[in-house]
């Protein structure tokens, strides 16, 4: 996908580039708002990460020329990036038509995961009709059923752990932190940086992955979850 | 951050000033109108006293006017008015017919001359029994020496408010002065109060009714300030201790992982638990920028009302699989509804949920008890059994960076902000954190404010 990232701190946006280049995206900096608000509504970018505290024209301003210009108009997701902890800051934002936002300082896999996720929302579902079975090497979920095997083995997962084991295998691939799985499966919406997760994940994995040898479910220390066929 | 010193404000004004010239003039004021009062009144009992002293002259005069013209007609009249006169000095007489032909004036010789300060009264003398007719005659009495006497009365009169007034001026300047001096050195003590001396009190050795709201009022303020600034000098200690143990791990492990070669999966796990470690430095950081908000006077922000047993049943099933492996299990009270800022609001019971976790003792329920206080206040708590928490550690649990001794808690994955939070949504809430423990029963929770 092409990204814009508008932010005038090199250090982040230098490793906002290396991060985003290395998960296949091809990403064009704007260092001011000035540049920010041409490349966003000249340019033709899949999402746009906007940093709110910008010389020359501020985050809300690029995003306000964003959304106003074009026929039709410009629905490029944006992401805005918050430096203070101000609610005001991010209603603001949500209300001037932001997709997200991500209070810094933020985790990588976070952001990837919210770019992610508004990038999804944008192009609506294009696959059409979706799944009603997920399967992933011997994994097998059906959504309907609500039930899922390995092996043919069926597995006697609870409500939530079968919510979480959805969620990884949507998501397959990606590195979910906790706090996207708290908030995807429990509906929490503050940083949780509590075990409480890690404990729900522990549960899913005894079921899920203990009893065969090939493992599914994978941590990434520091970052989060992710649930891929790794090979043997 | 620079002091900005401002400039004294300039007094418009002052107290002593004020009111010695006020009540100099008010005492000079009443003394003036007392004065025109008593001048008056003397002026006119001096009037009635000539009036009176002439009525009794005038009607020995009628008799004597009488008796002589029955005696000898107009010339003995003349005779006897003449030989009386020096006997009533400093007095006129004029006598004359109806007709207005003198008949007696007294003569004008020295010895008869008048001030110019006189006083008249006319009168008549019935002679028809005489076929004489009326006589009318002039009676003129000499007043100068009252008239003197009324001056220097009036002089007195009017130096006494002038006197008085500034005597009074005086006076009052000198007692204001003395009465105000307290406030000399109230303000000297005032001026010794300083961040190095935050327990100087204002003290006097004699207390006026005035000045004591002022002082007490003025102590308890500093009472409130040294708290405060105690609590935020605590805080900063607390927090650079905090952030400097994971730093210097930090630190360290970076540095020894970089002083030699190093296979890759080495510096791959040096660089995991450096990221461990920032990322509880952040959520550290974002938790104080959260309490320093709520400090700030954030609020919450509510939402449409809903029932509060929704929210906590929600969280409890968040906590559900940590619950378990505890031995733990879960009930929720109460029925309560209430607007309330529903992410707050799970934060707050997650941490509580968390800590009763930690705390409760295996086999036994944590329970979560939502009550109507009162109408217009919500109590939450969390119960669970288990060991006590002595009373004096109760206040403190609210603490920032506050962690209670316990042998299964990993201090690492708290940073022991948790109920400091917990205390800051109550406060968003316009409630405040409760705490109880007793029997083997601890209950923490908070008071939460229904909107108005």
């Amino acid at each position: 996908m092409r990204m814009l990232v508008v932010e005038d701190e090199k250090r982040l946006s230098d490793y906002l580039v290396k991060g985003l280049t290395e998960h296949g995206h091809v990403v064009d900096v704007a260092p001011d708002g000035i540049e920010g608000k041409r490349l966003a509504v000249y340019g033709e970018y899949d999402a746009v990460l906007l940093d709110v505290m910008l010389p020359g024209v501020d985050g809300f301003g690029v995003l306000k020329a964003l959304r106003a210009a074009g026929e039709p108009q410009k629905s490029t997701p944006v992401l805005m990036l918050t430096a203070r902890d101000k609610l005001d800051d991010r209603v603001r934002g949500l209300e001037e038509g932001a997709d997200d936002y991500l209070v810094k300082p933020f985790a990588f896999t976070e952001l990837l995961a919210r770019v992610n996720a508004i990038t999804r929302r944008s192009s609506s579902n294009q696959n059409g009709a979706q799944a009603t079975t997920l399967t992933l090497a011997d994994l097998e979920v059906d959504l309907v059923a609500r039930r899922a095997t390995r092996a043919k083995q069926r597995l006697d997962l609870t409500a939530k752990e079968f919510a979480l084991l959805v969620l990884l295998l949507r998501r397959r691939g990606q590195i979910l932190s906790r706090t996207t799985i708290a908030e995807q499966v429990w509906d929490m919406h503050f940083d949780s940086e509590t075990n409480i997760v890690e404990v729900a994940v522990r549960r899913l994995r005894t079921k899920l992955d203990d009893p065969f040898d090939h493992k599914l479910l994978h941590t990434e220390r520091g970052m989060g979850y992710v649930l891929e066929d790794r090979g043997s | 951050m620079s002091v900005v010193v401002k400039p004294p404000i300039q007094p418009s004004y002052s107290i002593e000033k004020k009111l010695s010239h006020q009540i100099a003039l008010l005492v000079t004021i009443t003394l003036a109108v007392i004065g025109v009062l008593i001048y008056c009144a003397a002026h006119m009992l001096m009037e009635r006293k000539q009036s009176t002293e002439m009525q009794k002259k005038i009607s020995t005069i009628e008799s004597i006017i009488k008796e002589a013209v029955a005696e000898g007609g107009f010339a003995q009249l003349a005779k006897t008015a003449e030989m009386m006169a020096p006997r009533r000095p400093g007095t006129r007489l004029d006598v004359s017919k109806a007709d207005g032909t003198l008949i007696y004036r007294d003569p004008q010789t020295a010895s008869f001359t008048l001030s110019k300060h006189t006083r008249s009264e006319r009168f008549s003398v019935d002679l028809t029994r005489y076929q004489i007719g009326v006589l009318n005659g002039t009676f003129t009495i000499d007043v100068e020496d009252d008239e003197h006497l009324m001056d220097d009365f009036f002089w007195a009169l009017i130096s006494t408010p002038i006197l008085g007034g500034a005597l009074v001026w005086v006076l009052t300047a000198w007692r204001v002065r003395r009465e105000l001096r307290p406030l000399h050195a109230l303000a000297n003590q005032t001026k010794r109060i300083s961040p190095q001396h935050l327990d100087a009190r204002l003290a006097l050795p004699v207390l006026s009714e005035e000045l004591a709201p002022w002082v007490n009022q003025f102590n308890a303020l500093m009472d409130r300030l040294q708290n405060a600034i105690e609590q935020l000098e605590a805080f900063n200690a607390d927090v650079a201790h905090e952030l400097r143990t994971p730093l210097a791990a930090l630190m360290g492990n970076t540095e020894v992982a970089l002083a030699r070669e190093r296979p890759v999966e080495e510096l791959r796990e040096t660089m995991i638990v450096s990221l461990e470690q920032v990322r509880d430095l952040s959520s550290m950081v974002n938790d104080m920028l959260f309490l320093s908000g709520a400090d700030r006077g954030a609020l919450a922000r509510r939402g449409e009302p809903t029932r509060i047993c929704h929210i906590a049943k929600q969280v409890v099933e968040f906590h559900e699989f940590a619950l378990e492996d505890a031995g733990l299990t879960a009930e929720v009270h109460g029925t309560a509804v209430a607007s309330v800022d529903a992410p707050l609001l799970q934060r707050a019971l997650s941490n509580l949920i968390g800590n009763a976790t930690r705390f409760g003792e295996r086999g036994t329920a944590v329970r979560v008890l939502i009550e109507e206080a009162t109408p217009s206040e919500i109590q939450l708590i969390v119960e669970n059994r288990g060991e006590a928490i002595d009373a004096a550690t109760l206040p403190r649990l609210f603490d920032r960076f506050f962690r209670v001794d316990c042998a299964r808690c990993d201090s690492e994955s708290h940073h022991g902000l948790g109920l400091a939070i917990v205390s800051a949504i109550a406060r968003m809430h316009g409630g405040k954190p409760l705490a109880s423990s007793e029997n083997g029963v601890t209950r923490i929770g908070l008071t939460l404010q229904v909107a108005a």
